[in-house]
């Protein structure tokens, strides 16, 4: 991978939960405008690994963590660093549709909101339809904006959810398994939209659905036991892996 | 102040080079934006912390104050005074003057009726009791003179623990300039000291503050609360065991249950009202009676306890009781052998704490007549009795400086036996509850 | 063993039926004597009038034998108390539960909140003297001060000491409501780059904002039950004033003077007593329903 196409990487990533070392010596490149599959068995240390990206990990009080993660060549566990710039910079979108108790137009609104970034109300309209546009949302809900969040279907909820990310223009979007709670037919809906998104946006996914990781992503990175056993490109990984181990679990032997 | 902040967080952010600082908020605005969020963390953060702070510094501003008023209450000041067990007025019993012509004796330069009242004054009503006490265990002593310490009165007792204003004019104030002449001179020879006050565990109330004691309230309390837990327990744990295992989902059951939420939210004076109607006037029970207060508090903790004790029932996983069904136990059986012996941990801890806020309830017995002055110490549920709680409120209501430091004393007795009941449930909770 | 089963079942639902009977109990008893007392004193003198002197006289020949029931001034007294009282609990309450929930870890908490419940468990009698002993004076000295003159019994004085008194019932409450919004929300909130304070504000209260209210109602129920406090720091005066720093009575003392001491049963004196127990019973009940009702609707949108 050159250099200029790389948006983050971490470098001998240690992470530990109390007594309990969640993440050993984890090095990995996550290319610009790309989309990155973490995969491994569950318990491996990858929702651990997502969760550094964009520091959300502070929030543990047990959670200890050494090592280097870089956005843009900068490292983002200096100390000045502002978490809340840092976290408006790299969205993230969870594993179970989580609107807030609103309505459509305040989910999307709240982070434009808090940070600040329109200066009126048309300003605010605009960005909240551009974000649900890009979610592929807006022509389902462009009449019912005051409804609650909570009354879209599990698929759309989570739609609301990346348009909520997305209305504060990112550079990164970290999704943890974001179809794991849908059914099919949302999944596929989620899957062309992270296609579609990848164009603006740096994306990195967990999921467990080997199919989804060769579906959806460029480059993979295979987590076990808290160690990324392999990585690289996607094609590559699911046609030849290099090791025994990474077809083992492609092929669904151990999970 | 919203300006100041913002502008020192600016000046920081100028210092370093960080692009997450104010990089994507390059513009001026966005930068007074993002500082003014950050100022409204530390305020809010700060607001936080002050609540937990205030409140921290009250508990502590409470106890200081409680424990620095009561602890001197703990002593009690005595006087060696030499007593002349004259022969004749033993054979009267009249101590009474046997203490005064000793004192005469001892401060023969008090003249005249006023100042020898003022002697007299010197020593505690209880000094007769004392010297009575005294020959009934030693009758050899008669005829005989002898050093006795004797309990002081409150007013030296006051002197001497050093709680009385002396620099205000003497017309103002009880002690005399006399009064602090002779208590001078008795301390020159070392006749004054100060013991532990056993007085104060021993006795009942009394109208002399040196010789009031919390034994007579200690056994009401003991009493009613005997009474109380008998009741509320028996009562409490089967509502909850039928609200919890058997009733059926229903609207009855609901109403039940709002009831017994509701009855946890009543105003106690209200449960005093019902005593007073139903148990004083209607059934005629003994009034100001440790029985009555027993059955108001019972009443009165009973929700608390049916509510902890369906939590604790409510722990007690399915599996259990399918696996005792599936054994062929009854419904009963399965309630009885497995499901209340599990919850009883839990049981025991929320009727522990029932019994604690009991303790330390004071307006029902109010209005039972739990507050009157009761001299001798209740040896039953029926005798007349005041409470710890309703003799702190007694006390405080007292004018005589005395009282106060044993009304601080009462309270530290009482918050230290709610300190023991409280600590004894959580050892219950966390020694012998089931982790399920 | 049937037999032993259905006494066994018979006994556990009289315990149950007994819950019901004790509110029967309260709800008769007082009605009873009130009705009583409205037969010789109207309700609707009781509720409006602005006169309170039930001192009544030896002889019924005596003029104004009958003394005047005109509980307003109480229920203002009542009222203003708890509002001083709300004013310190309420902010102190919650933000102290935001403080436990949102920005402490976790040691301190499980230190923290041991010590804050000690503040419930001490009874309110032991409030009641430290108002009157240590505070009212402190109270006056700051008051001279500045110049006010404040009465040794005044409404401030017993309403911080009662704010003091139910801040660990809104802490406690509106912790436990907080702690219930789930972790979800607060991450997503968090993930978009709010701070701590903006996801409380703008996330946590509004999504516990039931459970919060639900708080506040109890709190405001425990202070107008409230009677110990009350009895000795608040005083007899019944005035209808609205100045914090002057001495006002409450309904919760007057039973209590009303009914302590010798008493004939008869006499409208202490059926009155019985009156105000009936309205403190039913305001205190429509706040405790309240309360329990919008907390339940709260707890079935997140089970």
């Amino acid at each position: 991978m050159k250099n200029k196409d790389i948006r983050m990487q971490a470098k001998g990533l240690n992470v530990s939960y109390g007594d309990k070392q969640a993440l050993f010596d984890v090095n990995l490149e996550i290319a610009k405008n790309k989309v990155t599959a973490l995969i491994g068995p569950s318990g491996c240390g990858k929702s651990t690994f997502l969760r550094c990206l964009n520091r959300m990990n502070d929030v543990v009080d047990s959670c200890k963590i050494d090592g280097i993660v870089q956005l843009d060549g900068f490292n983002i566990y200096k100390k000045k660093v502002d978490v809340v710039l840092l976290r408006q910079k790299i969205g993230m979108v969870f594993q179970k549709p989580n609107p807030f108790p609103k309505s459509i137009y305040e989910n999307v609104a709240y982070g434009p909101k808090i940070h600040g970034l329109t200066n009126s109300r048309e300003e605010l309209d605009k960005l909240v339809k551009k974000s649900l546009n890009r979610a592929g949302l807006w022509e389902e809900v462009k009449d019912r904006l005051e409804d609650p969040g909570t009354s879209l279907s599990g698929g759309q909820q989570q739609r609301l959810c990346i348009a909520r990310a997305i209305a504060v223009t990112p550079e990164v979007i970290l999704m943890d398994e974001p179809c794991s709670a849908l059914d099919p037919i949302a999944t596929k809906i989620i899957e062309e939209l992270i296609d579609d998104l990848k164009k603006k946006f740096t994306i990195v996914i967990i999921t467990h659905s080997m199919q989804q990781a060769a579906r959806v992503s460029d480059y993979t990175a295979f987590f076990h036991l808290g160690k990324i056993i392999e990585s690289g490109e996607t094609k590559q990984m699911f046609s030849n892996p290099r090791l025994k181990r990474t077809q083992d679990y492609i092929a669904g032997k151990f999970g | 102040m919203i300006k100041r902040t913002t502008k020192i967080a600016m000046k920081r952010a100028k210092k370093k080079k960080n692009p997450f600082k104010f990089k994507l908020g390059s513009s001026k605005k966005n930068q007074v934006h993002l500082a003014r969020r950050h100022a409204r963390e530390r305020r809010f953060r700060v607001f936080g912390f002050s609540a937990i702070a205030a409140s921290m510094i009250f508990l502590l501003v409470f106890f200081a104050s409680i424990i620095a008023d009561g602890y001197s209450a703990f002593t009690q000041a005595q006087l060696r005074i030499v007593v002349t067990f004259d022969q004749s007025l033993v054979e009267k019993g009249n101590y009474r003057k046997i203490l005064q012509n000793s004192l005469k004796q001892q401060f023969p330069e008090a003249k005249g009726r006023k100042q020898r009242f003022m002697l007299y004054k010197l020593v505690s009503k209880g000094g007769v009791n004392s010297l009575r006490k005294l020959v009934d265990n030693n009758p050899q002593i008669i005829g005989e003179t002898d050093q006795v310490w004797l309990p002081a009165s409150s007013l030296i007792d006051m002197y001497v623990k050093g709680k009385t204003n002396n620099e205000v004019d003497e017309s103002k104030r009880k002690i005399k300039d006399l009064q602090i002449k002779w208590l001078e001179e008795l301390q020159a020879n070392n006749s004054v000291r100060s013991v532990f006050n056993t007085a104060f565990f021993t006795n009942g109330d009394s109208r002399e503050p040196e010789q009031a004691g919390i034994l007579g309230s200690i056994m009401g309390s003991i009493f009613s609360i005997v009474v109380c837990m008998l009741i509320s327990m028996s009562i409490g744990i089967g509502a909850a065991v039928y609200l919890e295992e058997f009733a059926p989902k229903n609207k009855l059951t609901d109403l039940i249950e709002v009831n017994i939420n509701n009855l946890a939210a009543v105003p106690s004076i209200i449960f005093g009202l019902l005593a007073l109607a139903i148990y004083l006037n209607f059934f005629g029970m003994p009034r100001s009676s440790s029985l009555v207060g027993g059955f108001a508090l019972a009443m009165l903790v009973l929700p608390t306890i049916v509510i902890a004790s369906r939590n604790a029932l409510a722990a007690v996983p399915p599996s259990i009781r399918f696996a005792a069904t599936a054994l062929g136990a009854t419904k009963v059986q399965v309630t009885l052998h497995h499901t209340i012996p599990y919850a009883l941990p839990g049981i025991l801890t929320g009727t522990i704490l029932g019994v604690a806020r009991a303790l330390g309830e004071t307006a029902p017995l109010l209005m039972i007549g739990m507050v009157a002055f009761v001299a001798d110490v209740p040896t039953g549920i029926l005798d007349p009795a005041t409470s710890l709680p309703t003799q702190i409120y007694l006390w405080a209501d007292s004018p005589e400086l005395g009282f106060v430091e044993k009304t601080s004393a009462c309270i530290i007795i009482l918050l230290l036996i709610l300190g023991i009941v409280n600590g004894t449930a959580a050892y219950i909770r966390k020694k012998f509850q089931y982790d399920w | 063993m049937a037999r032993f089963d259905k006494i066994i079942k018979g006994y556990f639902f009289l315990c149950a039926a007994f819950s019901v009977l004790i509110t029967v109990l309260i709800v008769f008893s007082v009605l009873f004597e009130s009705v009583r007392f409205f037969n010789i004193v109207p309700v609707w003198d009781f509720l409006f009038g602005t006169q309170w002197s039930p001192q009544t006289a030896m002889r019924a020949d005596q003029a104004g034998s009958s003394g005047s029931f005109g509980a307003v001034p109480l229920f203002m007294g009542t009222v203003l108390i708890t509002f001083i009282a709300m004013c310190i609990a309420a902010p102190v309450g919650l933000f102290s539960a935001i403080y436990l929930s949102e920005y402490a870890p976790k040691k301190t908490v499980n230190s923290i909140k041991p010590i804050l419940e000690m503040l419930a468990g001490v009874p309110t009698v032991v409030y009641g003297y430290f108002a009157v002993i240590t505070f009212s004076p402190f109270l006056r000295g700051v008051g001279d001060f500045f110049g006010l003159s404040i009465a040794s019994e005044s409404a401030m004085v017993t309403g911080i000491v009662m704010g003091i008194m139910i801040i660990p019932y809104v802490m406690s409450l509106s912790n436990d409501a907080m702690n219930a919004v789930p972790q979800s929300l607060k991450d997503a909130s968090t993930g978009m780059g709010a701070t701590r304070s903006e996801t409380v504000r703008l996330v946590v209260i509004p999504a516990a904002l039931p459970g919060i209210i639900s708080a506040m109602l109890l709190g405001i129920s425990r202070g107008i039950g409230e009677t110990m406090i009350v009895v000795m720091a608040a005083g007899l005066a019944a005035k209808l004033t609205a100045n914090p720093f002057e001495a006002v009575t409450t309904v919760t003392v007057q039973i209590v003077t009303l009914l302590v001491g010798d008493q004939e049963f008869d006499s409208a004196k202490t059926l009155a007593a019985f009156a105000l127990g009936l309205t403190l019973f039913f305001f205190t009940l429509v706040l405790n329903v309240a309360a329990l009702f919008i907390s339940r609707k709260y707890r079935e949108q997140y089970d």
